[in-house]
């Protein structure tokens, strides 16, 4: 009997599903990681957070001693979990002339793919994600894969999106709840980004798309793109709030993380209020202190218990481009490119952006004339270090990759210090080492790729 | 002319008489059976010489008849009697004699005399080839159980079972998880061991083909009590009671340093928060500990508590209590039991109980001539409490990280305000009192399990039998924690609550048509065949739900709480079909040629690969009876060979090539539940790409053997030999993620197990009264993976820092972890702080497998006194042991006191060089620069716990522990009542005995942290990683009654 034996079809799973699902699931798995670990090490290696003392746990952050397993589950995470299931969409979507999720799709799986280069340079990309069709992607070119990027977000803006075979979106667009319009702008500000983070080696490149942008109108984000969606339940919050705040589950109930003195002391210094939004006064009472980044050996303090921490609440977003960042960005379009715009009201716009963001009242009692942060007017170079230095500054809790990225390509802010521990001889850390799922079972495309990297060499767009 | 011949038939162990015994004319067919009393009388023909005396269990002898008319006989037991009868394939018996291939048989005796609650206990150490592991020693927890090394890289390398013919479901109960892993033992631990007749253990392909599917890993074929015995005795009916209580005491546990207490930094002043021993060294002198409350703290010696662990541990007991009832005459057999066994274990408390009650009822009867019927029908119902294991809220990481000189004893009053949680010492830790009393884990289950069988001899050499059987298991497990809100210093260890529970549902539903064939084509040729037809059918439903946040706060229902439990649930179903047939061939009986085939269809195949073959051949020759050698010397001789093939089919679901799971992401912390915000649903793609294509699973065996008996069988030797390959191995083969999948299922790997099996028995002495039995099984298996299908080597679980792993032209299986990075020159490189880098590549430091392994059984009998005892040796192999990585971490392994603590430079250590501006420096061709390390590692800068964390020298190296032991598996000395004493009592039989279990164990010097028998990880592949924080195993000891009315 045949149907006796036709059983084997798999009554715990779908064999099929729609994009409305596939979608959030993709966004989710970029969110989580970028708000998790990821958060982590670029919190940490912007020096706006430390391994606390008497913990270890992501001492080798702080000290640069990254190797292949260290962050390989993200990265499994980033390509199966995100890039995997947005090309799913993408396809799905392009079949169906369904353009808001095509766009959706195809400029996440941009804004993903950047990270990608940005932490690890030369990435599988265009043979990338073609499961048993190519079990071994090569690796392209960082810069190679900066400029389909750029291709990729400019085919999907080219569509039609109010065709009537659009599907408009709500609740399951996690990031804009189907306002298309700050999709075309999240769009816009990602092209901004990733023209910008090529000033230094590519300035010809930055300043032609850049200016092509401005020229064109673009709009650019003036809301916050981020995933909102959590709330105070175990396994539904803010990743880094559920794995290093919480005590519930498995959350380690903030022993690893504390206030670094770089930026504690930079807000400190500046009588900046919102030193108070981004890290919570220690636990054992009294005022903020930090320590020195990286010092965790020291002696003197017993516990994080002792020392300011971050304040990220259960249900605090995971942030994908800020307003404020987008607002920094167009000002230093302004004054690197020449493009139209008033580089200082953008660049007060941003801290306003941040301070609200924070939820600290009165920014501007801190930018404008004679107040501690005014747009300096002495030069270029000093209006960029403000810029930068206020976006590291926009970035604490928030975007952590990102304000290590910038600081790479800038050198601002200009006092991040070396770490004490560092296994690096105090070379800063550039980088992660390609993760083993990449070492393990795609080992030659990784030799044609230069073979595994260490944590100290650059990324293509990196001057320093 | 003939004449008769009569006499009695005596047991030479009591003197009782014997029924049922054959009394056979040797070289003929006719004889006779011995009556009630024993008594026979039996007509022999002139030609008639030699008279055959044979009983199943009893040593068979031959008398000259000569010119004796009277004839008295005693006989013995004998448990490795030459020519006793195995229950192979399909519940077919066949004369040992006859076997192409190798098995071994234990009976009831051998099994319940160690009066372990678990039958596979009671066979470690007895059979070759096998070896058989207990996981822990919390009571009720698993089993290992792998048969000529592991067969499949895709799991299921446990044994199958198989009860009066039918295949019973063995499955897993519990969670492997790290954090709070249960453990509440595979479901043939429902079986009362007194139920059990007899135990045979097929091993290669040879002897288990005909199970087909799933008997790839060997088989265990169990046969239970049916009552025919007290009939064979003559007995009406019989009752037999046996009842014993053991005590249970840890049979290893850590060493501990005992020169320094708590703190860090090599301080203890600072540090009276720390849950390590990384303080200063022990004065002797009253100082304060523990966190001052209401202006108070307690004060103690700071000195060494050697014994602080122990001293939390209690001595665990199992009651173990068994009845049955058995009669009935030729023609119709019952069998009645029930059986309770109440154990706890060595945890204080209950928190760690089984409780177990077992009801069997067999009966058969003789309708016809014809025809024959029986059925069996058997309930367990166990239910059992286990103190999860592993890392975080669990007790025994809780104990193991109490410093050197603090009592555990002290910290057991929770009343106590030092003890609360609030105010316990460490806000590292959690007081394992309080874990005990408030976590914890229970389940519940409910097992049926039967047959029906019916059987019908349409002429003498042939017979038809149809055979039913079900297998059905309920079962409940929960897991709960409190919920715990702390304020203050120990706020971290805040918990918010959880509930879990699973219930699951299996069911197994097996049928066998056969039809048997048993002829003499002449006097010398008698072929015998069986033709079957097999239908399985197994299910399994799993529902599962959890709540994370309680309300109130240890209120244990799904509805405490302020959101939604998160529920999922699971069910699998797969059938099969099964042709099969054997041959069987005797000529002389001296040659005995088998030929087996079989075919499945099974569901979990793509259709076309649904259908696979599978034929096997093998033969014994009785090389004695073919020479005619009648030497003393030479008692017995076989020579056998075997080619078999088994077919192994796939898991269910694995064939579809894109599946949908509902999201989630873990970061190996925490993990993020969908559907988003408990609102908005999202799945993702599976990260595993399915196999269209599967093919089944085929090894291939060869097994050759010999068994040979010297001096009147009082020697002999059983050797085999076996090769098995396995090809088109289901395997998970991983993907690089920038595929955007990480696996995919495929079959092509390949690997082999090739080995020896020996087993020597001798009776050095015996005489009237006395008697020796010595055996010694001694076996070795090299497994060899051929092929993995691609990549070179893949993780088969572990850690993420150390794990299992598979290796082309490695044994299966090998663990790979940290060592030090060396220079050229062999000198260890460090970091700036004075510590040894890793090597960025992680070494494989070892094989999982052992070389050999290998037990001793005596036995010591005189009058009606005996004293056996079994050692149960094995040589080679490493694991794993979060015991030993915790006593690195917390300061407490002797190994951390070198040097004395004092700072010191590790040896030969060099350090890559920075140039003026801060930069490594490289040679030209782009490797480091090394040179001498000056950093010392110390206490002041944080270094010398590092050191010792990261494993010291050796890095994770130091975690790793040898498995070999040597234990002292079972000693029993027992005391039979003569039959003289019990004449004028109701009693049949009477049976006193004492008896220890695991009471020595002997490891090599450098594991100074556990019994390496202990795993957590389950029963099969991930459990050769090692432990993960299993509860220590025990020595048991007790005494146990028994006897018969």
């Amino acid at each position: 009997q045949e149907n006796y034996l036709d059983i084997n079809e798999d009554p715990n799973n779908p064999a099929n599903a729609t994009v409305e699902t596939v979608l959030p699931a993709a966004i989710n798995s970029v969110a989580f990681t970028i708000g998790g670990q990821w958060q982590i090490l670029g919190e940490l290696w912007a020096q706006h957070w430390t391994q606390s003392p008497g913990a270890n746990q992501y001492a080798n952050i702080d000290n640069y001693n990254i190797n292949e397993t260290t962050f390989n589950r993200q990265y499994i995470e980033i390509y199966a979990g995100a890039l995997n299931d947005f090309n799913y969409v993408s396809k799905t979507a392009e079949e169906n002339n369904n353009w808001n999720y095509y766009l959706i799709a195809e400029v996440m799986k941009a804004y993903t793919f950047q990270i990608m280069v940005d932490l690890y340079d030369d990435i599988p990309y265009t043979e990338a994600l073609s499961g048993l069709e190519n079990k071994n992607p090569k690796f392209d070119k960082g810069a190679n894969v900066y400029a389909d990027l750029i291709k990729k977000i400019d085919n999907a803006l080219s569509k039609d999106l109010s065709a009537a075979t659009s599907k408009s979106l709500g609740k399951e667009d996690i990031i804009f709840q189907g306002v298309m319009d700050n999709w075309i702008r999240f769009a816009n500000t990602l092209k901004l980004k990733i023209y910008m983070r090529q000033s230094e080696i590519n300035p010809s490149v930055a300043s032609a798309g850049i200016t092509s942008l401005f020229q064109n109108s673009a709009t650019f984000l003036n809301t916050d793109a981020e995933m909102a969606e959590f709330i105070d339940v175990q396994n539904f919050r803010n990743p880094f709030y559920a794995a290093q705040v919480s005590s519930a589950g498995s959350g380690r109930g903030y022993t690893d993380i504390v206030a670094s003195n770089t930026l504690l002391n930079y807000l400190q210094n500046n009588g900046d209020p919102r030193l108070d939004a981004i890290y919570s006064t220690p636990k054992e009472g009294g005022a903020h202190v930090g320590i020195n980044q990286g010092d965790y050996t020291n002696a003197s303090f017993k516990s994080a218990r002792e020392l300011s921490q971050p304040n990220i609440a259960a249900t605090t977003p995971v942030v994908l481009i800020s307003a404020a960042e987008s607002k920094f960005l167009q000002a230093e379009a302004v004054i690197r490119y020449s493009v139209a715009g008033d580089a200082e009201q953008l660049y007060n716009e941003g801290i306003e952006e941040s301070f609200a963001k924070l939820e600290v009242d009165n920014a501007s009692n801190y930018y404008g004339t004679d107040n501690v942060y005014e747009f300096p007017s002495t030069s270029p170079e000093d209006q960029l270090d403000a810029i930068l230095t206020q976006k590291w500054i926009a970035f604490a809790n928030y975007q952590g990759l990102e304000a290590h990225f910038e600081h790479l390509r800038t050198g601002y802010p200009n006092f991040l210090t070396a770490t004490p521990n560092n296994v690096t001889g105090d070379v800063s850390p550039k980088r992660l080492p390609y993760p083993t799922t990449e070492l393990n079972n795609n080992s030659e495309n990784v030799q044609q790729a230069g073979g595994q990297k260490q944590v100290i060499e650059r990324i293509w767009w990196d001057p320093s | 002319q003939s004449r008769t011949i009569t006499g009695k038939v005596t047991s030479a162990e009591d003197g009782s008489s014997l029924p049922g015994v054959n009394v056979i004319i040797k070289g003929t067919s006719s004889g006779t059976v011995t009556d009630i009393d024993g008594h026979y009388s039996v007509s022999v023909p002139e030609s008639g010489e030699v008279l055959l005396f044979s009983f199943i269990g009893l040593k068979s002898q031959e008398i000259n008849i000569n010119s004796q008319s009277v004839i008295d006989v005693k006989m013995s037991s004998d448990v490795q009697e030459l020519s006793e009868v195995v229950v192979t394939a399909i519940g077919i018996e066949k004369d040992a004699r006859k076997l192409g291939y190798s098995a071994t048989k234990l009976d009831n005796q051998e099994l319940t005399q160690g009066k372990s609650t678990s039958v596979l206990n009671s066979l470690q150490g007895k059979v070759a080839g096998a070896q058989i592991s207990s996981s822990s020693g919390a009571p009720g927890s698993s089993n290992k159980v792998i048969i000529r090394g592991f067969t499949s890289l895709s799991g299921n390398n446990n044994p199958l079972y198989v009860i009066d013919g039918v295949p019973m479901n063995n499955s897993f109960t519990g969670d492997n998880s790290i954090n709070g892993g249960v453990d509440f033992g595979s479901r043939i631990n429902d079986i009362n061991p007194e139920d059990i007749a007899s135990m045979t253990v097929l091993k290669g392909a040879a002897a288990t083909a005909l199970y087909g599917s799933r008997a790839a890993s060997g088989v265990i074929v169990i046969t239970t009590k049916n009552g025919s015995n007290a009939a064979k005795r003559g007995k009406k009916a019989e009752i037999s009671v046996a009842s014993s209580v053991m005590f249970d005491n840890v049979l290893k546990l850590p060493e501990f340093q005992n020169e320094r207490g708590q703190g860090f930094y090599g301080s203890t002043n600072r540090y009276l928060t720390e849950n390590t021993s990384w303080g200063s060294k022990f004065t002797g002198k009253n100082q304060p500990w523990g966190t001052t409350v209401d202006g108070q703290q307690r004060v103690k010696p700071y000195s060494a508590l050697e014994d602080n662990v122990k001293e939390f541990f209690e001595t665990g007991r199992t009651f173990n209590n068994s009845v049955s009832l058995q009669g009935g005459g030729e023609k119709a057999n019952y069998y009645v039991s029930y059986s309770n066994v109440d154990a706890d274990g060595i945890m204080p408390t209950d928190a760690d109980s089984y409780i177990r009650n077992t009801i069997a009822v067999r009966a058969s009867s003789e309708l016809s001539d014809k025809l024959r019927s029986s059925a069996s029908f058997n309930y367990a119902r166990t239910k059992s409490s286990f103190v999860p294991t592993g890392q975080g809220s669990t007790v025994y990481n809780n104990v193991l990280q109490t410093p050197r000189d603090i009592s555990l004893l002290e910290l057991q009053d929770l009343n106590n305000k030092f003890n609360t949680l609030e105010n316990y010492y460490s806000p590292y830790t959690t007081n394992p009192w309080y874990i005990l009393k408030e976590h914890g884990s229970d389940a519940i289950i409910d097992r049926f399990y039967g047959n029906v069988e019916l059987s019908y001899e349409a002429t003498d050499w042939l017979s038809f039998t149809g055979r039913v059987g079900s297998d059905l298991t309920s079962t409940e497990m929960e897991q709960f924690q409190p919920k715990a809100v702390i304020e203050g210093r120990n706020n971290a260890r805040s918990n918010p609550g959880q509930y879990k529970i699973e219930e699951s549902y299996a069911r197994e539903f097996n049928t066998d048509l056969l039809m048997n064939i048993n002829k003499d084509i002449n006097q010398d040729i008698n072929i015998g065949g069986v033709v079957g037809f097999n239908i399985n059918q197994r299910e399994s439903k799993y529902l599962r739900s959890q709540i994370n946040d309680l309300v109130i706060p240890n209120f244990y229902n799904l509805s405490n709480t302020s959101n939604s439990p998160i529920s999922s649930n699971e069910e699998n179903l797969r059938r099969l079909y099964g042709l099969y047939g054997q041959v069987d061939f005797t000529y002389k009986n001296f040659l005995f040629l088998t030929g087996t085939a079989r075919n499945d269809w099974s569901s979990t195949l793509p259709k076309d690969n649904r259908s696979f073959f599978y034929p096997g051949v093998n033969a014994g020759v009785d090389v004695t009876s073919a020479l005619g050698i009648d030497s003393q010397t030479l008692s017995y001789l076989k020579v056998r060979g075997g080619w078999a093939q088994v077919g192994k089919s796939a898991d269910p679901y694995k064939v579809q090539q894109t599946l949908f799971l509902q999201a989630s992401q873990s970061d190996g912390f925490i993990d993020l539940n969908s559907p988003i915000a408990q609102s908005i649903a999202a799945y993702e793609m599976s990260n595993q790409i399915g196999n269209p294509n599967l093919q089944p699973e085929i090894s291939t065996e060869i097994e050759f053997g010999a068994d040979i008996r010297f001096f009147n069988n009082r020697i002999g030797l059983d050797a085999t030999y076996y090769k098995r390959n396995v090809k088109e191995n289901i395997l998970t083969v991983p993907m690089t993620a920038s595929t955007g999948y990480t696996s995919q299922v495929l079959n092509i790997a390949e690997l082999s197990n090739e080995g020896i099996e020996l087993l020597l028995t001798a009776t050095p002495i015996r005489t009237t009264n006395f008697q020796w039995d010595i055996s010694v099984n001694w076996s070795k298996n090299d497994s060899k993976i051929l092929d993995l299908g691609g990549p070179n080597e893949i993780s088969l679980g572990g850690l993420s820092s150390n794990s299992l792993i598979a290796r082309v032209g490695g044994p299966a299986f090998e663990i790979k972890g940290s060592v030090p990075l060396t220079d050229q020159n062999g000198n260890i490189v460090v970091d700036a702080a004075g510590i040894p880098r890793p090597n960025p590549e992680k070494q494989v430091l070892g094989t999982t497998q052992y070389d050999w392994v290998g037990g001793l059984n005596n036995k010591l009998s005189y009058k009606g006194f005996s004293l056996s005892f079994t050692l149960d040796s094995r040589k080679g192999g490493l694991m794993y042991s979060r015991t030993a990585s915790i006593g690195y971490f917390a300061g407490t392994a002797p190994q951390t006191l070198y040097n004395d603590r004092r700072p010191f430079i590790v040896p030969n250590s060099v350090v890559q060089a920075v140039d003026a501006d801060d930069n490594l420096v490289y040679n030209d061709q782009g490797n480091p620069v090394y040179e001498e390390n000056t950093q010392q590692i110390s206490h002041t800068n944080n270094s010398l716990n590092t050191f010792w964390g990261n494993g010291g020298f050796d890095m994770d190296r130091s975690f790793f522990v040898s498995k070999s032991f040597v234990k002292l598996r079972e000693v029993v000395l027992s005391y039979n009542l003569p039959a003289s004493l019990l004449e004028k009592t109701p009693f049949g039989s009477a049976n006193i005995s004492l008896i220890g279990r695991n009471l020595l164990l002997w490891v090599p010097e450098d594991n100074l942290f556990i019994d390496p028998e202990q795993t957590t990880f389950g029963n099969d592949i991930s459990s050769e990683f090692g432990d993960y924080g299993a509860t220590p195993t025990t020595r048991s000891y007790g005494v146990s009654l028994r006897f018969t009315f």
